[in-house]
């Protein structure tokens, strides 16, 4: 007896082998059940192909932008022009964009949580609220005109993302045929997912390596010729600008100083700027992954060297990067990062999202590039056309290989009552001042409203 | 009556469902506490007095192992002996036995050499390789010996007795029927709710049996000799939440379930009788395993085909699935008396039977139950012979013929060709059933949507192979656990009887029982959620199905048997000489 009572013992590895596979059922479970609850073909979320739930989204100034009830799912913004304007930041009924809450925040919009799954009698429901203005929203979606592109606002003090534009857009509610040439791309959000050749705006991180490495930066005159012959190679210039300093060669935008710069301030220092700008990196967005762009001198002689700093060669960025960089200069080096769903809408979850910090440039530097941005607007741009929002900013048209240039327009207002940094690219849209300027100015005039 | 209705409908379940948490933790708790805590008293049952009582050992179980090793009962430390010498049992007529294990050197009764086998009488002189025994009955053991020697408690059990003084609560097998009957009667009505009316006689007369045979059952059992009910109390709870289950997925079949139900009580209590008597249960043994080989060859002749496997038996008005009953069979057969298994002391016969079995269901194509025959052998070869070479052999040499049946049979690989990422087989037949079940769990949350409202009961056989999804969405993933936690408990129990049972048999019968149902219920559970791949086995009690549940029933009764019959059945006045006389018994208390 003693035997075989031993060997029963032993049968307990029978109920280890149920345990082990049971932890890793419950490890998934606690791991993805969120994941498996909005599949779609989940019949007790989804009717007849469209989510069904208890919740709602919000924008920040409270305009209810979709509703989730027993029936189904719903955009409730009334005018076609602010469901297209927001559909990048709400998302649509299938899925297809990634940035949207209705698929980033599904299992609260459908009123599932851990304890009670998805029956939830008496819940209100859950909303979500975006930090997304929808004023804002719609004077950046109209000011795009016809040209499809992107545009970010930020309260570059809090992180709270005011506008998030991507163009093309469509009505949700009345979804066109969107196979066509015209809605190419269409799901993709381009603040946070797009990448872009950048052009004269990518001269702020070439003049933050120059302000650090370059002692005499500020005493130094370049020569323009309406170019510069580098290593036998013509850099061409948008102007023949002659004697120029640093400070009027980033007014002026003049390839042929940056061209020179970029080669005192050398490969590896150029590069290391650029790491810190967050050009390669990827940021988290209310858990939503930005693009990288693409920065490298691997291969590049003495003339890539120099188109590299002037923002073309094979340079490419991420709006939001870009945005995320004005942040940081507009708030003495370190920038918050941006968020689009307000986190403290519910009072449970009181963990802001938008406090971690990182520091891109040095105190000193922001400064000095805070001021020569000043001195851009100032000197070129037109500081009236801004209703004395004090804004510093930079131009960028970048040379593309289909089409006209995009245009750029870069950067904040100084003024600590509108502490906003915005990023506006408009795909071959031609010179930055003709054309990124007026959507800026647009969307700025909105957004300040909104923030006081 | 529909204004009745609409309100339940919206605020019955909001409560009902922490009730049914409630009490279902209630049921499990008490049953685990009469599972492991139980006052057991070991008793002298008779003194081996060695050499003229140089040496006085007391024999405390009903089989006795004697020989020069540790790993024996009965240790007798002399170079002589062999080190498995003798087995000594207690027959029905009350008479003490020993049997020749092999020995070396031999054993002779008052001078005659033994064959095989003889009965003892008092003052028989037994003699084991020269060394000289007597057998005298237990009243001449005293308290002092015991005390003096340690025999009955290990210095290990009295440390820990020591320490542990604070009693733990006895569960009671009463409180947990009870609250078994109040979760029959919260989910009959939350099922009375959702479900269409056309269902509601067969709905109603599944949960009055189901109400009152708990009861009929606890209050007549023991004509068959049962006072610990806690392994069918437990086994009751599965069938209820299997009900609700079949309620929801599968209306129509409500009262195919229920008369199988019927039919498994049946023979569970013919089983616990037979088991009762080991002389027939030995007899009958033979019998059992040509049986079952001749069943699969029928079924395997005249078979019918449902969802690729030749596994049905049609008999005109029911078809049946004889390798369910086989299973019962296969551990009927399998399983053996110390006796028996130290005298006989060959695996052969074991190996070509459940090869037999395991080939025949291979033809059939259900590999489901073939993986689960497999798994019964292997613990069968364990628990018998304890080598553990022969079951690495027995896997090694499997493991073999499955990749050379792989090798020309390749498409058999196609069905698990979707395990470990079923999320991307969402809409076709590989990842279909998984997807759902896994999307319908999370639905369910920790307390689920309620009885009948689920989705993935439109799923086919949510009822069978899915129904461990099918608890979750609907009675929430806490109940799921619980329904989990009883297939352990059935498996604790069950190593938990080699205390209580006095013959290896039961300890076999039961612990290869209660692993078949472990293991069914891990390829169950895991199979449909693609933690292993799916093969399509039913969750034992608990899915639709008559075969199943009254096979469930038949193999419970190992269990039963283990965990109730104490001591052998002796007929009237038998061999009183040898009845442990209640003042020199030691009782002692057994706490865990």
């Amino acid at each position: 007896m003693k035997r075989i009572g031993r060997r029963a013992k032993i049968l307990v590895v029978v109920i280890v082998y149920f345990l082990v596979c049971l932890c890793v059922l419950l490890g998934r479970y606690a791991k993805n059940a969120e994941k498996w609850v909005v599949h779609p073909a989940n019949q007790d979320v989804y009717q007849n192909g469209v989510p069904t739930g208890k919740g709602t989204v919000l924008s920040k100034d409270g305009t209810v932008l979709l509703t989730l009830d027993e029936n189904g799912t719903s955009y409730a913004a009334k005018d076609a022009l602010l469901r297209k304007a927001t559909l990048h930041a709400v998302g649509d009924l299938n899925d297809n964009i990634s940035t949207g809450v209705l698929k980033t925040k599904k299992a609260k919009l459908i009123g599932y949580d851990r304890i009670n799954g998805t029956y939830s009698p008496f819940s209100l429901g859950d909303s979500v609220k975006l930090t997304i203005d929808a004023e804002t929203s719609k004077a950046a979606y109209q000011a795009l005109g016809n040209y499809n592109g992107a545009v970010g606002v930020y309260n570059y003090l809090t992180g709270e993302i005011i506008c998030m534009v991507s163009k093309p857009s469509y009505d949700p509610m009345d979804p066109p045929d969107l196979d066509g040439d015209s809605y190419k791309g269409v799901y993709i959000n381009r603040v946070v997912n797009g990448v872009y050749t950048p052009g004269s705006v990518f001269k702020l991180i070439t003049s933050a390596a120059a302000i650090d490495t370059i002692d005499d930066i500020y005493d130094q005159t370049f020569t323009c010729r309406g170019g510069i012959e580098i290593n036998g190679e013509w850099i061409a210039c948008t102007g023949n600008h002659g004697e120029i300093s640093f400070e009027e060669a980033l007014a002026k935008s003049c390839n042929a100083a940056f061209a020179e710069i970029s080669n005192q301030v050398g490969k590896e220092t150029l590069l290391n700027y650029v790491q810190d700008a967050g050009v390669n990196n990827q940021f988290s967005i209310s858990g939503i992954k930005t693009s990288k762009g693409n920065f490298g001198l691997s291969k590049a002689d003495e003339v890539g060297l120099a188109w590299a700093g002037i923002g073309q060669y094979t340079d490419m960025v991420n709006p939001m990067q870009f945005l995320i960089y004005m942040g940081a200069i507009a708030n003495g080096g370190t920038a918050v990062t941006p968020y689009y769903v307000d986190s403290t809408a519910k009072l449970l979850n009181q963990v802001k999202l938008g406090s971690k910090e990182n520091r891109m440039l040095s105190q000193d530097t922001a400064d000095q590039l805070k001021k020569l941005m000043r001195n851009n607007v100032e000197s070129e741009y037109g500081d009236s056309r801004f209703d004395g929002l004090s804004i510093c900013g930079k131009t960028g048209t970048a040379e593309v290989d289909d089409g006209r240039p995009h245009a750029w327009f870069v950067g904040f207002s100084d003024d600590p009552s509108v502490p906003l940094a915005f990023v506006v690219v408009v795909e071959n849209g031609g010179s930055g001042t003709g054309t990124a300027i007026p959507v800026a100015q647009a969307t700025l005039k909105a957004a300040a409203k909104a923030v006081e | 009556m529909e204004q009745v209705i609409a309100f339940l409908n919206t605020y019955y379940l909001v409560i009902a469902r922490f009730l049914f948490v409630i009490y279902a933790v209630i049921i499990l708790i008490q049953l685990k506490r009469c599972m492991f805590h139980r006052s057991e008293t070991t008793k002298v049952l008779a003194v081996l007095n060695v050499e003229d009582g140089a040496i006085r050992l007391p024999i405390t179980h009903y089989e006795t192992t004697i020989g020069r090793s540790k790993a024996c009962d009965v240790v007798v430390p002399l170079p002589v002996m062999s080190r498995q010498h003798a087995v000594l049992s207690m027959e029905e007529n009350g008479m003490w036995k020993i049997s020749d294990t092999n020995s070396n050197g031999g054993i002779s009764v008052n001078g005659e050499d033994l064959e095989q086998d003889s009965l003892i009488s008092v003052g028989d002189e037994i003699s084991m390789a020269g060394v000289k025994m007597r057998l005298s009955p237990p009243s001449r053991y005293t308290d002092e010996d015991s005390e003096e020697k340690g025999w009955l408690e290990s210095r290990w059990e009295r440390f820990r007795r020591k320490f542990r003084r604070r009693a733990q609560k006895l569960g009671s097998v009463n409180v947990a029927l009870g609250a078994l009957s109040l979760f029959q009667v919260l989910a009959f009505l939350q099922l009375y709710i959702t479900l269409p009316e056309k269902y509601m006689p067969s709905l109603v007369t599944c949960f009055v049996v189901l109400l009152i045979l708990p009861w009929v059952y606890k209050f007549s059992a023991y004509l068959l000799g049962i006072r610990n009910i806690t392994a069918e109390a437990i086994a009751f709870f599965l069938t209820t939440i299997g009900f609700c289950t079949t309620a929801s997925a599968a209306p129509y079949s409500l009262i195919k379930e229920l008369l199988a139900f019927l039919l498994g009580i049946v023979i569970f209590c013919v089983m616990c009788g037979i088991l009762r008597n080991l002389n027939l249960v030995m007899k009958l043994r033979r019998y059992a395993g040509i049986i079952s080989i001749l069943v699969l060859a029928v079924n395997l002749l005249l078979g019918v085909t449902k969802n690729g496997q030749k596994n049905w038996i049609d008999l005109g008005f029911v078809s049946v699935q004889p390798s369910e009953f086989v299973k019962i069979l296969f551990v009927f057969a399998g399983a053996a008396t110390l006796e028996w298994l130290l005298t006989t002391k060959n695996l052969t016969r074991l190996i070509v039977y459940a090869t037999g079995c395991i080939g025949l269901l291979f033809l059939m194509g259900d590999f489901g139950t073939a993986l689960i025959f497999f798994f019964t052998f292997l613990v069968l070869i364990f628990m018998t012979s304890g080598d553990v070479r022969a079951i690495i052999l027995t896997c090694v040499s499997a493991g073999m013929g499955g990749l050379l049946i792989l090798f020309f049979k390749p498409y058999i690989m196609n069905r698990f060709a979707a395990w470990g990422h079923v999320w991307e087989h969402v809409n076709d037949s590989a990842g279909f059933q998984q997807t759902r079940t896994l999307m319908a769990s999370a639905s369910g949350g920790l307390l689920g949507i309620g009885g009948g409202n689920g989705f993935l009961k439109q799923v086919f056989a949510a009822d069978t192979d899915l129904v461990f999804g099918v608890i979750c969405e609907e009675w929430g993933l806490l109940i799921a656990l619980l329904v989990v936690a009883c297939y352990i408990l059935f498996l604790l129990g069950a190593i938990r009887s080699r205390k209580t049972t006095y013959s290896s048999y039961h300890i076999i019968a039961a612990c290869t029982a209660a692993s078949i149902f472990l293991f069914q219920a891990s390829l169950n559970i895991f199979g449909a959620t693609d933690v292993l791949p799916i093969t399509g086995v039913t969750l034992p009690f608990v899915s639709n199905g008559g075969s199943s549940i009254a096979a469930s029933w038949g193999l419970l009764s190992f269990i039963t048997a283990a965990l109730n019959y104490t001591r052998p059945k002796m007929k009237r006045n038998a061999a009183s000489e040898w009845e442990p006389s209640p003042r020199t018994a030691r009782k002692r208390v057994v706490r865990r």
